[in-house]
Order: structure tokens, then C-alpha cells, then sequence
């Protein structure tokens, strides 16, 4: 039989239910009778990889005969979540598979709880990546993913006593059989050893990169598929593995430890996800990741690229690499080692080549969080590395020389070195000067990166900075995390949302229709009693699905301000028990979100929500008027089941904090009104949805810098003019929420009052308490309420992943979907 | 280890006959080939046919022959499969070296140069 022949597979019930019972006898070799539901769970993700896979083989084949520019989006994180249900709806097999396993009596929801979450993510820079991956697969753009397969993804969280405690999260153990490794393909990648310093047979300098330690980079491949199922492109994670399991010899001579010792290195370099979602220098194993995640990419998109073309000169025409972040900035020093030392080109072809191939992408506004690494780690880790970095500084600050002249502050701030204590390699830096593009990821941010993060590259290159505000998938967000939503917006517009989510513009007309706002409201209540279920299941406390759910579900962060949320929970306590004020609604305060293990303030702040919750819930003259959660162990599944039962959404970083955030754009989209700072995308947001359809409070980002530059906020002011704010503060002194452990949240009195208040809470807590007011006030009125909703839905068009990833290939890859 | 030492026109040709040389057999290779050295051979052929990957104390070890030669005599190479290939370019040790795709092809432009 010709493989050609082979038919492709069908997608009915029938032949789904088929090849499922093929795989449980097959592959699992189970009999139906004493079949599990997660065997059925491991037959079907089978099944379904079977069809990602006919269709990956077709999109090659369709890439191939084209000669397509391909993109490689390179990030350490990929914050993928589930992968089942989406690959379902994006199939456009969900309906069918249900059936399927009805048939055999098998419920699909409980098949699909049996997988974990692919947390190889810590927030927004791992999941935005997710959600580009899925919309480039959609537009049917040639676009890849490369990143390493940790073995321990983010950590799950516990709460014991109101603390966050971290446990591991060895997601490979319940992994489906979603992904494929591809030992075939198998890269070497050195590290450590020294320059020999020598000459050529020409009598030119010549280094050589020797002594150094191997290991062996195994890609695994993850099928992702666009809606439609035309496309499906792959996520491509890198295993660490040592490059011979054991030296047999040490071990013969009896120096068992010895032996073990390489292996054990090697494979450590991907076992773990750094859980921190800021810079983590100085640590040589982060190093040492991300270098291979480098190595390992670039070695592969070049190994592709010579399999079909000659020479270098059109590599920037076949090839593109996003870097997410700095984190990957070291592709900048190692396609430069490649294309000079490996393929023999000169300097100034393979700069030419390396600028026009490599883009960045910032997420950092603030300066003391950009990546730097130690020369000396550098020199110890990546010795011809560091030679190149400082040759590319070299020719760089005699360019800048040239341009202005003896302007040695300028050389000084731009250089690629930063001098101190203990000198260190800027990798902002070395990302902006290798790339043809850098975006921020909010007009905002892009804005601020221009006048206060990088003004002097501004003022080098204003052609590479642009902005590519950030975007979610409406695939993930809103069609398969919530399903009567969906179905409504169905029926009402049609599916052409679904890929373009302009269209929800059509809900407009309908904002004020009280039969639509009927079922609108009717969907909220049903998502608001769905997470009633969860949060009772995690943390055995009843919620009242009447009351206004108000969602702050992020990463534990100060800049992120959940403490200025937990103030006015605090301030609302007062005004019921001490004022005598009657709340216009019941509320629920529902927090979630993980705090880095190091980070100290953050998990005592979790320790403060769930102390504020305990005193609240315990106090007879509140009854249900107010509630306060912490969920624990938000993840992506968790955040699709938070996010479509918000009614009010917490977006109130400090204003020039948040470069973008996306989150915002999940609540909004789901028909949650926000209230928020003018931070990130929140200005873009306020700009697509009517200022009367947010509640936006606080500072702006200018008046912050004003009062950061000339020293003037001074919280004790605050304090001092403020009885709000004064019975809050008194409140962390006194004990209040801590009567059992005396003095645990004095340092937040401190901290807030005598050093700084760094974040401002103090500053934007009169207004965040007046824009709740009229929040809760409005809340009231359901009516105004529910149409303020439905034009949030209606208006975040402009927030899809796809708006995103079409200027991205428009503007900075120039590529081209090949349908 | 083992490596067949041949002499071809005055040029001696050694072929290790190991698949792999790492670190558990560079030292053995590195002792051999200056013991031929110290025994007066100064052209020297390296046909690295067999070999499928070396790692750095391998590379090392070829290094430290060029060393021990230090311009009073020659030292090429011949054989050299892809996957060695790339480890010579990565090192730029491919620079250094003259290499040549056969020992025949190897010895007569090293008997030329005289």
C-alpha cells in the first residue's frame, strides 16, 4: 500500500469512537471493560494527536513547496495550560468527541479534568506566548515555538495557615501524549572551557573554544493547531540530557559519584522553571538555561534552513527570531559565533545578516529589573561568547564615537558593559543593537521605553522602536473558557468572531436590550455559581452568587498593588462595623495568584488577604455583606474558570509598572468592567471602551515620575490628612488582623510610612475608595450595569492575539501566511 | 586505543580505529601520538575515518600535537565526517588545520608541498 493512499482520518463520532477503542487496545492495551477514565483520557489524546499530526505533515508539506519565511518565536516560558479542550474546539471536533464518548458512556468534562496544566510559565510573558502561538497557527502563518521542556513546571501552591506554601509540579508524570520526541534531531551544545588564543594558517588571530563540557539537547514537539484546523504549526521544547549516560570507565575504577556526577549535571539544566517573574542573576544554572535554549534553537533553524538553501546571504528572507524578553538575547553572541566561526563569514556580513534576522521584545519598565549577567560567570560559562560581546561593544561604541563625539557618558550609559562592584553585561543592550526591531507591548510602555528606559537607542535607531500592544486568544479566553457566552455571541453574530473579533461590534445595537441583557446576566450568574462550586471544593467557604464578584487574580507582586485592594477591603470592614454604613451590594473579594518563593512581601500579603478574610467571615455584624477568598493554585484552567464569573475586574498597578498586562483584556472580554489605573493596555482598553464604561482612578504615570524625580510624595501626609487611610495603617499597628500573632503586619506600617511607599498606595487610595463607590453604585442599577458589560465584550476587538500577530508579521517579520 | 600507523611517501598516516574519543580514551591518544612524534615523525597524517564524535580532550589532545611540533614539521587531517566536521568549526580549529576529504587525496598535496 502506497503511504500516499493513506486516507485521511475521519472526524465523526463513529470513526473518533473508533480510533479511540483502537488505542485503548493498541497503545494502552486495556480492555473497554476495565477501561479508566484516565485511560479513555490517554486513548483520546491519542486520537486527537493522530489528527494534529496528519495535519502538521500537511502544513510542512504546504511550507515546504512554498519555500515559506518561517518564524521563531523563542521564549523560557510557555504558559501553555490544557491542551485537550482547545485542540478539541480548534479541530472543530469538541461536539463530536462528546458524542463519541457518550455513546460509550463516558462523560467528555470528566475525561478533560483528568489532564494537568503545562505550567512552564510564571504570568503574562509565558502566556502571551501561548496565545501568539495559537493565533499565528490560526492565520496560517509559519510560525514555531522553541523552548524548554522543564520537568518541573511553576510550583503549585498551597495555602497552610494562611501561607503559601510551594510544592512541586511534576507535570511530565501526568503529561497526555501530546507531545513527540524527536531524538533523531538531537542537538550537541558546549559549554565551559577557555580560549586558546592562537593564529591562523593566514597568520590571523584566531580563538578556539576548547575544554568545553557537552550536552545533548532533545527536542520534544508539542502539535499546535489554529481554529479551523488548517494549520498546525509545533511547539518545539529542548530536554537536557547528558552526552553519554554514564562514563563507564570512572565507574569501572569505582568512583561511582564521579560518574553519576556529569549525568546528574547535565539533566539538571532543564528540571526546572525558575519560578521568579523578575531577574534572577547571578544564578549560573539560569545562565546556563538559557543559553541552551539558544544553542539549541538557532542550531536547529539552521540545520532547516541549509537543508534547502545555499549560503547565508537569504537567510533574513527564510528566517525570523522574536526574542521574548532578554532572556533569549544570547542568540544575538551565538548567530554571530555561528555565521563567524562555524561558517567562516566576515564580521560585517554576519552582523548585517544577525541584525536583520533577530527582533526583541521589552516587558520591563522598570531599569534595575533589565537582565545583566556578570562578566565573570560569562567568562567561566560562555568564554567565546563574551570575546564576541565585547567585539560587537567594541565596533558599537566606535559607531556611537563617531556620531558623538566625546560624549563619554553616552558611551558610558549605552554601552554593552556596565561598570561597578562587579562588572556586568547589560543584555537589553546587546538585544536592541543585534535586532532590526523593538517593540514594547502597550502604547504606553513602547512610549516610556523611548523617553525614560532606552532614550539614548531611541535617539541611535527611532526606526526600530515600535509598538505591538499586547492580545489574547479569544479561542482559549472566551469560546472554550465560556461556553454560554459563546453560544449566545453564536447565536446572535454568527462565528465569525471566533477569528476576528472585531466583530463582537455587532453586540452594540443589543447593549441596552433588556431580553439580551436578560441572558447576558443570566450567563454571569451561572459562571458566578460555577466558581460558587470551585471556591467551596478549595477553600470550604459558601459565596453568595448574588453578591459582585470583584476579581484580583494575578501574580503576588507589590507593584501589582493586591494590598491596596486588601486597604479597601479593609476600609469597607470599618465603614460596615465602626460607620454604620449598609453596602449598596453584597461583594466577594476573590483573590488568586502565586507569590515567587523567594519574594517575602509578596507572601505575606497572601498571609493578609486570608487574616482579613478570617476576621471578616468571622464577625456576626458583617453576615454576608462581605466576603474575602484566596483561591488557591491559579493557573490557566483556574483562570478560565475565575475569569468568566468576574463582574469587576482588578487592574491597579502603580501607573508605569505594568507594561502591558493581559489579563485586563481576559476580564473585559468576558464581560467584567474594570478598575484600574491608566497602566499598560488599561489606557487602550479605556480608549476602545469608553471612559464611561471603565472606572479608571489614581495617578498617572507622569504625575508618579514627578514625585519619584523631585522627592515630594510623602505618605505620612496621607496619614496624617486622611481618617481612611490613618484607621486603615492603625489597623496593621494594633493587631487587628492578627490577634493570634501579634506584630506580624507592623511592617507593613513601616514599610508604607517610613520607607517610602514605594508603590503609592497611600497616594491612590482616596480615589480607588471613590471610584468603588461609584462602581457599587452602579452595580445597582442593572440595567446601566449590564449594558456598561456588554460594551466591554462588544468593544475588545482590538485585544485579539490575532490583532497582534498580524502587526508583528506585517511590521517587523515580513511574513506571509501561506494558506 | 587503538591507531594503525602507516608510512606513505614519508608522510606517517595514523587512523585511530575507535568510533568515539572522549575523555576516557584522550589521554591514551594524546600519549601515543608524541610518543611518534618523539620518535622523529614530523609529517604526520591524522585519518579521523572512524571516528563519529570526538569531544574537547579529544580536540585537545590534536592541539597539543601541533604544539609539540611547533612549526618544525606538518600535521593534517583527513576523513573528517559531518558531525566531526562541526565540532572542528565550532572550536575554529578547522583554520589551523589543513584537511583534506581523503588520505590519497591528503598525502599528495602534502608530498607536493614538499
Amino acid at each position: 500500500m502506497d503511504y500516499n493512499a493513506l486516507k485521511p482520518l475521519k472526524n465523526d463520532p463513529n470513526s473518533l469512537r473508533k480510533s479511540l477503542f483502537r488505542h485503548l487496545k493498541y497503545s494502552l492495551g486495556k480492555e473497554f471493560r476495565s477501561k479508566s477514565t484516565r485511560d479513555v483520557y490517554l486513548a483520546l489524546t491519542l486520537s486527537v494527536r493522530d489528527r494534529l499530526l496528519e495535519k502538521l505533515l500537511e502544513t510542512e508539506a504546504r511550507y515546504q513547496a512554498a519555500d515559506a519565511k518561517r518564524l521563531y518565536y523563542l521564549s523560557m516560558e510557555f504558559l501553555i495550560g490544557r491542551s485537550l479542550g482547545i485542540n478539541l474546539t480548534n479541530l472543530g471536533i469538541f461536539e463530536a468527541c462528546r458524542t463519541a464518548l457518550a455513546d460509550m458512556g463516558v462523560d467528555l468534562e470528566e475525561v478533560r479534568e483528568q489532564e494537568t496544566d503545562a505550567a512552564l510559565g510564571n504570568g503574562g510573558l509565558g502566556r502571551l506566548a501561548a496565545c501568539f502561538l495559537d493565533s499565528l497557527a490560526t492565520l496560517d502563518y509559519p510560525g514555531f515555538g522553541y523552548g524548554i521542556h522543564y520537568e518541573y513546571g511553576l510550583f503549585r501552591q498551597e495555602i497552610n495557615n494562611g501561607y503559601q506554601k510551594e510544592k512541586p509540579d511534576h507535570w511530565l508524570s501526568k503529561a497526555g501524549p501530546f507531545q513527540i520526541e524527536r531524538a533523531e534531531e538531537s542537538c550537541i551544545i558546549p559549554l565551559y572551557g577557555r580560549i586558546e588564543h592562537g593564529l591562523d594558517m593566514n597568520g590571523n588571530y584566531n580563538p578556539m573554544w576548547m575544554d568545553w563540557r557537552v550536552i545533548i539537547g532533545v527536542p520534544h514537539d508539542i502539535p499546535v493547531v489554529g481554529y479551523g484546523a488548517k494549520t498546525v504549526n509545533y511547539l518545539r521544547l529542548y530536554a537536557a540530557k547528558p552526552s553519554s549516560d554514564f562514563d563507564i570507565q570512572i565507574f569501572n575504577a569505582g568512583d561511582y559519584f564521579r560518574a553519576v556526577e556529569q549525568k546528574i549535571y547535565s539533566e539538571t539544566v532543564s528540571k526546572i522553571l525558575y519560578p521568579s517573574d523578575t531577574v534572577d542573576t547571578g544564578k549560573e544554572l539560569r545562565l546556563v538555561q538559557e543559553y541552551f535554549l539558544v544553542a539549541c534553537s538557532l542550531r536547529d533553524i539552521i540545520r532547516r534552513y541549509l537543508k534547502t538553501h545555499r549560503g547565508f546571504d537569504g537567510f533574513p528572507d527564510k528566517v525570523n527570531i522574536q526574542m521574548n524578553d532578554t532572556h533569549p538575547a544570547l542568540a544575538v553572541a551565538e548567530l554571530m559565533r555561528i555565521l563567524v566561526d562555524e561558517q567562516a563569514l566576515e564580521w560585517e556580513l554576519a552582523w548585517s545578516l544577525t541584525q536583520k534576522t533577530l527582533a526583541y521584545t521589552n516587558h520591563t519598565l522598570l531599569s534595575e529589573a533589565l537582565e545583566k549577567w556578570p562578566v565573570s560567570l560569562l567568562e567561566h560559562v560562555l568564554p567565546r561568547h563574551l570575546q564576541i560581546i565585547y567585539e560587537i561593544n567594541r565596533r558599537f561604541l566606535g559607531e556611537i564615537e563617531v556620531l558623538w563625539p566625546g560624549d563619554t557618558d553616552r558611551l558610558s550609559r549605552m554601552s554593552l558593559f556596565e561598570e561597578g562592584a562587579e562588572k556586568q553585561v547589560r543584555m537589553a543592550h546587546l538585544a536592541i543593537i543585534g535586532s532590526h526591531s523593538v517593540n514594547g507591548v502597550s502604547a504606553l510602555h513602547t512610549d516610556l521605553i523611548k523617553t525614560s528606559l532606552v532614550p539614548d537607542f531611541y535617539a541611535r535607531w527611532p526606526e526600530r522602536f515600535n509598538n505591538k500592544t499586547n492580545g489574547i486568544t479569544q479561542r482559549r479566553w472566551l469560546l472554550k473558557a465560556n461556553p454560554l457566552l459563546a453560544d449566545l455571541l453564536k447565536e446572535t453574530l454568527g462565528s465569525e468572531w471566533i477569528t476576528d473579533l472585531t466583530r463582537l461590534q455587532g453586540l452594540e445595537p443589543l447593549a441596552s436590550d433588556s431580553a439580551f441583557q436578560d441572558r447576558f446576566r443570566k450567563i454571569k450568574k451561572a459562571n458566578k455559581e460555577q466558581l460558587g462550586k470551585i471556591i467551596y471544593q478549595t477553600t470550604r467557604l459558601k459565596i453568595n452568587p448574588d453578591s459582585l464578584f470583584d476579581i484580583h487574580a494575578k501574580r503576588i507582586h507589590e507593584y501589582k498593588r493586591q494590598l491596596l485592594n486588601v486597604m479597601h477591603i479593609i476600609h469597607e470592614y470599618f465603614r460596615i462595623i465602626e460607620d454604620g454604613h449598609e453596602p449598596a451590594a453584597p461583594k466577594t473579594y476573590i483573590f488568586a495568584g502565586k507569590a515567587a518563593p523567594g519574594y517575602w512581601a509578596a507572601k505575606q500579603i497572601i498571609k493578609l488577604i486570608h487574616n482579613v478574610g478570617d476576621i471578616i467571615h468571622k464577625d456576626r455584624r458583617i453576615k454576608d455583606k462581605l466576603k474575602v477568598v484566596f483561591i488557591p493554585d491559579y493557573r490557566v484552567s483556574l483562570a478560565e474558570r475565575i475569569i468568566p464569573a468576574a463582574e469587576m475586574s482588578e487592574q491597579i498597578s502603580t501607573a508605569g509598572t505594568e507594561a502591558s498586562g493581559t489579563g485586563n483584556m481576559k476580564f473585559a472580554l468576558n464581560g467584567a468592567l474594570t478598575i484600574g489605573t491608566l497602566d499598560g493596555a488599561n489606557v487602550e482598553m479605556r480608549e476602545e471602551v469608553g471612559e464611561e464604561n471603565i472606572y479608571i482612578f489614581g495617578l498617572k504615570t507622569r504625575e508618579v515620575q514627578e514625585m519619584k524625580q523631585t522627592g515630594t510624595y510623602r505618605p505620612l501626609n496621607y496619614y496624617h490628612e486622611h481618617d481612611s487611610i490613618r484607621r486603615v495603617m492603625d489597623a496593621f499597628w494594633d493587631n487587628r488582623f492578627c490577634p493570634n500573632e501579634p506584630g506580624l503586619f507592623r511592617w507593613l506600617y513601616h514599610h508604607i510610612l517610613e520607607k517610602g511607599d514605594v508603590y503609592f498606595h497611600l497616594a491612590d487610595f482616596p480615589s480607588y475608595v471613590r471610584i468603588h463607590e461609584t462602581a457599587d453604585a452602579d452595580y445597582l442599577q442593572i440595567p446601566v450595569w449590564n449594558r456598561k458589560a456588554i460594551l466591554n465584550v462588544a468593544r475588545m476587538g482590538k485585544f485579539s492575539s490575532d490583532r497582534t500577530i498580524s502587526e508583528y508579521a506585517r511590521e517587523i517579520w515580513d511574513l506571509k501566511p501561506v494558506h | 586505543m587503538n591507531i594503525e600507523a602507516e608510512k606513505m611517501d614519508g608522510i606517517l598516516v595514523l587512523t585511530p580505529c575507535e568510533h568515539i574519543i572522549d575523555a576516557s580514551s584522550a589521554a591514551d591518544f594524546k600519549s601515543q601520538l608524541t610518543t611518534w612524534i618523539q620518535e622523529g615523525n614530523n609529517r604526520i597524517l591524522l585519518d579521523l575515518s572512524f571516528v563519529d564524535f570526538i569531544d574537547s580532550s579529544g580536540l585537545g589532545a590534536i592541539i597539543s600535537l601541533l604544539k609539540r611540533l611547533d612549526r618544525k614539521g606538518d600535521i593534517c587531517l583527513c576523513g573528517i565526517g559531518d558531525q566531526v566536521m562541526s565540532l572542528f568549526k565550532l572550536t575554529r580549529m578547522d583554520r589551523i588545520f589543513h584537511i583534506y576529504s581523503s588520505s590519497a587525496e591528503a598525502v599528495e598535496a602534502m608530498t607536493a608541498e614538499g
